[in-house]
């Protein structure tokens, strides 16, 4: 999914006006600035990212055809910058996160150890608790599939552009995807649940 | 998700909270995890994380960065605006003598 001030920012830098340009810069600044606050987890590392992304946009200007072309460039320069200017981080997560590792334990025969969840889906209004949980549980995700949770869920790229911006298969895309899915609802065991009359939904 | 005979629906599930689980894996999952409480306590915490995990994102893409130097923006503007200028002149066929 394109966001739609990507769309707006690519008008604004064909028009070649400077008003336009720079209210397109802004726009960029922040989706870049916000994606970098999410990977690096702190300012000064995103407002590099920010200002190292703009300054080769507007070095290496092409003609982007559409909205998607600029917003998988966007992507894809601001995740080089950032995991470059990403200082050391507290967090030393493993490289590889295996479906084995991450399954909840249990048997056959026992009772399997789903820790209970506390607030449901329609609950969901992003505390202060929650948040700084679900950022810490991200930040703690292997960069690899730290990113692409973080293009898929939370930027809405669809996997196609998430597959282009990483360099990898839409397979592999997936594969990453789930499984940092399934770390952070690790993390947030004992906080988040599933809806209460929970039921599975039959697809059509 | 009670026994390793799980691996293979386990590996599914994101695929079905988003919907795009072919029909006959979807159906596969569904016989699965229908009855098992676990299994549907555990997909529901999964969509639960995925909805968290998108209005955080929302609400990051609210937060305002901190304004770019004044000098550096002017840069920026000029070069983009230059650029701009060269690419539209090029694009005028040259006239013939």
């Amino acid at each position: 999914m394109i966001n739609s001030q990507v769309e707006q920012a690519l008008v604004n830098l064909k028009s070649g006006k400077p008003e336009e340009v720079g209210r397109a810069l802004e726009m960029l600044q922040g989706i870049v600035y916000g994606f970098g606050m999410k990977v690096c987890g702190r300012p000064e590392d995103a407002e590099d990212t920010a200002q190292e992304t703009l300054i080769r946009l507007a070095r290496q200007l092409k003609d982007f055809p559409n909205a998607r072309a600029l917003s998988v460039w966007l992507y894809k320069v601001a995740k080089t910058q950032c995991l470059m200017s990403r200082r050391k981080s507290k967090f030393a997560p493993a490289e590889m996160l295996t479906l084995d590792a991450l399954m909840p334990e249990g048997s056959g025969t026992s009772a399997p150890q789903v820790k209970s969840w506390e607030i449901t889906p329609e609950e969901i209004t992003l505390e202060k608790e929650l948040r700084s949980k679900l950022q810490d549980a991200v930040l703690a995700l292997p960069k690899h599939y730290r990113l692409v949770l973080i293009l898929r869920d939370m930027e809405q790229l669809d996997t196609r552009e998430v597959a282009e911006v990483m360099g990898i298969s839409e397979k592999t895309t997936k594969m990453r995807l789930h499984r940092a899915r399934v770390f952070v609802r690790n993390a947030l065991a004992g906080y988040v649940q599933g809806s209460k009359s929970s039921r599975v939904e039959h697809h059509a | 998700m009670p026994d390793r005979r799980c691996k293979r629906i386990f590996a599914l599930l994101s695929d079905y909270v988003d919907g795009v689980l072919p029909d006959g894996d979807c159906r596969e999952l569904e016989r699965h995890v229908d009855g098992c409480e676990p299994c549907i306590a555990f997909l529901e915490s999964l969509r639960t994380t995925v909805e968290a995990c998108r209005r955080y994102g929302q609400s990051q893409m609210r937060s305002q960065p901190p304004q770019l130097p004044p000098e550096l923006r002017a840069r920026l503007v000029g070069l983009v605006a230059s650029l701009r200028h060269e690419s539209a002149h090029r694009k005028v066929p040259a006239r013939r003598k």
